[in-house]
């Protein structure tokens, strides 16, 4: 007999050896905090929404208008602000799929969309905010304040940028890939399964 | 005072749950991580019951929920605690019914399958549940020829784990 056929024997014969959970029991458990990957993700996006998006949005709204801005940065002001909005709904329409009835196969593909569409919105932003600094640098640099030429304000800045941006990619690899790892893992496992 | 579907859900589960505790025995190693996977399957099932139109059995529709659950969904938590004690109190056998040798070689098998990836262990689980290659696959996300073929490699791995 195969070994799983004899697994199977004691599988059906054992029913009643676990401990009885009482219906008392299960009503407290009703109440209790769910603590599950997808969660996490939830909370996370909403850091990442918030925290880039008041960077993102300070950043056109305070930033340095010294020097007026041409009509076509206003414009791409305004397109920013629709795709951060345009973001948050796509993100908002593919949570709301996540759900446990799914296929175990199309519920991680799913999960993971979800990040891919948190993940795009962080380079964007990222990408947003280096062009945003690096173009103030540039109109600071061609314009006549008295430290226009200083090389060294010139370099610091885009060093500080870089290494801001660096840290950031870190952490979030760091996070991810921790939070991830077994949902990954998995859904190669189920993506291998062609024969 | 309980509502009527918080009531209903309760009942439920309480009748069915040793489908639960299956699951649990197989996606964990100890005592505790059973009790918490056990409590995150129920959380799970109640946020999913008010979708449960009962065209299926519950259990039918509680296990895909469930193996859901363990796959995708639960985060083992950090603690470490010996599983020495969870194993002896999980396969309590009537010693009625088995004798020594095959208890110890039923024992052997669980921890054989204990060794399998997550995934294989929800095929190996619906295996042992009877359900047909066609739920199978439909349950994974899979074609029913893949889900076949990968059950034929799972029982190799298992004879290859069990004797090395």
């Amino acid at each position: 007999m195969e070994e799983l056929d004899i697994l199977k024997k004691d599988w059906n014969k054992n029913r009643d050896n676990f401990p009885k959970v009482s219906e008392r029991e299960i009503y407290a458990m009703l109440h209790k905090k769910s603590s599950t990957t997808v969660k996490w993700i939830l909370i996370i996006s909403i850091l990442e929404f918030v925290f880039w998006g008041i960077i993102t949005l300070s950043n056109l709204l305070f930033g340095s208008r010294e020097i007026k801005a041409p009509l076509f940065v206003t414009i791409m002001d305004y397109v920013n602000y629709v795709i951060i909005i345009g973001f948050m709904i796509l993100f908002y329409l593919n949570y709301r799929r996540i759900t446990t009835e799914k296929p175990v196969k199309e519920l991680m593909a799913t999960i993971i969309d979800v990040r891919k569409i948190v993940r795009a919105y962080v380079i964007y932003n990222i990408i947003i905010i280096s062009a945003s600094m690096f173009s103030g640098l540039y109109m600071f640099m061609v314009s006549d304040s008295p430290h226009t030429h200083d090389i060294y304000v010139t370099i610091f800045s885009v060093i500080a940028i870089a290494l801001i941006i660096m840290l950031l990619v870190l952490i979030y690899r760091l996070l991810y890939g921790r939070l991830l790892k077994k949902l990954n893992k998995n859904y190669n496992e189920l993506k291998k399964i062609k024969f | 005072m309980a509502q009527p579907l918080e009531k209903s859900f309760v009942q439920q589960l309480q009748e069915n749950q040793n489908l639960i505790h299956k699951i649990c025995r197989l996606y964990t190693n100890n005592e505790d991580a059973h009790k918490d996977l056990f409590q995150e399957i129920t959380i799970q099932l109640w946020k999913a019951y008010p979708q449960f139109r009962g065209d299926s059995k519950f259990t039918t529709w509680a296990y895909r929920v469930a193996l859901n659950t363990a796959i995708t969904l639960y985060r083992k938590k950090t603690r470490t605690i010996s599983t020495i004690e969870f194993d002896s109190k999980v396969h309590k056998f009537n010693h009625e019914e088995y004798n020594y040798e095959e208890e110890e070689h039923i024992k052997l098998l669980y921890s054989a399958v204990q060794q399998l990836n997550d995934i294989e262990k929800a095929l190996v689980f619906m295996y042992l549940e009877d359900k047909d290659y066609t739920e199978i696959a439909e349950t994974l996300g899979i074609s029913e020829v893949n889900a076949r073929v990968k059950m034929n490699r799972i029982k190799g791995k298992l004879k290859k784990i069990l004797n090395p």
